[in-house]
């Protein structure tokens, strides 16, 4: 992994029942960088995060996801009965990781801490999506796999989602995530767009985030532009193991060297927002 | 062990697993109900019982599990890899856990009724006991995975497809001498003296375990390939 890629994909065919949807889709995704599939309905793209996930079969190619991944569905569906709360420490222990203080993660993301105690089947479409978007941005996996993750979100909800995945992206994570809300292109400069036309990839490397600057370069490796929130100024939250909290609004242009420095200190990662 | 919590969390919530653990109740409180039970006859019937109450027992903790929640745990594993080997870990639970029931039942009912048996079971009887009712579940409950989601992933599909295979393993078994499954395995076990373990049991036994490796094979090919 010594050249940061998280996610390899080579030549990769996907299908969708027994039809081949995408060919020869290339990809190269590295820590911190965004990728944004686009494309009409049916044009594959949730077939190819599912081959990406390892979901789906791939009948030639190869995925090589070089770190663990964490995979949320476009519809989230749990069993009915299932608590919250207890899917979320299910889901933990499945990937080894230790307990999170769910309560406060559930309130930094906007949501009252009682639908932990809720059955599924008691909350709304968005709530148990929000909560296994929240499962997964918690998740120690650097690779979030992501199919339409804003949709069905209300503002506030896409704006907490889209200051999460940034926070995520500059701690090193890669995501790959589909959107036909716009929300992407407006409130998370991907690095990466990979368009779906006519049963093929085309991936563009955006140069800029944010210009419009994009330089054509099929399944290549992207530059070096970062994924960024247009903020004024955020607010940071954070918690540290030995009980001390971190509550500070930083400038927009200082955000990423502030959450570097909490991070490298053992800092936890609350909640950043505008 | 955290992904069998995991599956555990939700057959008790959603309590699918309950009439199969209903079933295998009355199974083992039918076979032991009345006296003067002969050993290997007995329990090669709470065998076969076993095999499919193990199986539907698994198809209901798998059933349990709607398609988007099995696909962020599947994942969570490490993909179908890590799922595979979780399947296999619910057999093994699954296998053990009815076995068990089966075995120690009639030896606690025996201590209150002293002719449960018409001859008290020695080691080696149970031996040869355990072991069938094990394997046996096995292979339910490994014809259960392979049946399950998302191979198949609409409910009564999946228990009309187990029913028709175990009835049809049930029905060739005895025809396949020592290779034929659980049905052979019983038959040895209810045709071997009382105190011996046969060379046909041993060999009955080794085919379901070879059977049972192969449903999980199958299971691990047919989800890689359904997707």
């Amino acid at each position: 992994m010594s050249d940061g890629v998280l996610l390899d994909v080579r030549s990769l065919d996907v299908r969708r029942g027994r039809r081949t949807v995408l060919t020869g889709v290339a990809l190269a995704l590295r820590a911190g960088e965004v990728a944004h599939v686009t494309g009409a309905n049916g044009s594959g793209k949730t077939s190819l995060l599912r081959a990406v996930a390892g979901l789906a079969p791939a009948p030639r190619g190869a995925v090589q996801r070089r770190a663990p991944c964490a995979f949320v569905p476009e519809k989230v569906l749990l069993a009915p009965a299932l608590r919250c709360g207890e899917w979320l420490g299910a889901m933990r222990r499945l990937r080894g990781e230790p307990p999170v203080d769910w309560p406060l993660a559930v309130a930094a993301a906007g949501l009252d801490p009682d639908v932990l105690h809720r059955r599924s089947a008691a909350l709304s479409k968005g709530t148990i999506q929000r909560l296994a978007l929240l499962d997964a941005l918690h998740a120690s996996a650097p690779t979030l796999l992501l199919d339409e993750p804003f949709s069905g979100l209300d503002t506030d909800a896409r704006t907490w989602l889209a200051t999460a995945l940034h926070t995520r992206t500059t701690t090193g994570a890669a995501i790959l995530l589909t959107d036909h809300s716009g929300a992407t292109t407006e409130r998370l400069a991907p690095t990466l767009l990979l368009r779906l036309e006519g049963g093929r990839c085309v991936a563009e490397t955006v140069a800029a985030a944010g210009t419009g600057a994009r330089a054509p370069s099929p399944g290549g490796p992207p530059g070096d532009a970062r994924p960024r929130v247009a903020a004024a100024s955020v607010r940071l939250v954070a918690s540290h193991a030995d009980g001390r909290w971190c509550d500070e609004q930083v400038a927009g242009a200082d955000v990423d060297a502030r959450l570097r420095a909490l991070l490298d200190d053992g800092w936890h990662i609350e909640q950043v927002a505008p | 062990m955290s992904g069998l919590s995991y599956l555990r969390l939700t057959a008790l919530r959603t309590r699918a697993p309950l009439p199969a653990v209903a079933a295998a109740l009355f199974a083992v409180a039918g076979t032991f109900a009345g006296g003067r039970n002969e050993v290997g006859s007995s329990w090669a019937l709470t065998a076969l019982l076993g095999s499919g109450v193990a199986a539907w027992l698994t198809v209901a903790v798998l059933g349990a599990e709607p398609g988007p929640q099995a696909d962020m745990a599947t994942v969570a594993l490490g993909g179908r890899a890590g799922r595979s080997r979780l399947d296999a870990l619910l057999v093994a639970t699954v296998a053990t856990s009815i076995a068990a029931l089966f075995l120690i039942y009639p030896l606690v009912l025996g201590l209150v009724r002293p002719h449960l048996f018409e001859h008290t079971p020695d080691a080696v009887d149970l031996v040869a006991a355990a072991a069938t009712n094990l394997v046996c579940c096995a292979v339910g409950a490994a014809l259960g995975v392979l049946l399950s989601p998302p191979r198949i992933t609409r409910r009564a599909s999946s228990g009309a497809a187990t029913l028709a295979v175990l009835l049809a393993l049930l029905a060739v078994g005895p025809a396949l001498g020592a290779v034929g499954g659980p049905a052979a395995l019983a038959n040895r076990l209810s045709d071997a003296p009382a105190g011996t373990i046969t060379g046909g049991e041993v060999a009955a036994a080794a085919s379901c375990l070879v059977l049972t490796a192969a449903l999980l094979a199958g299971a691990a090919w047919w989800g890689r390939r359904r997707g």
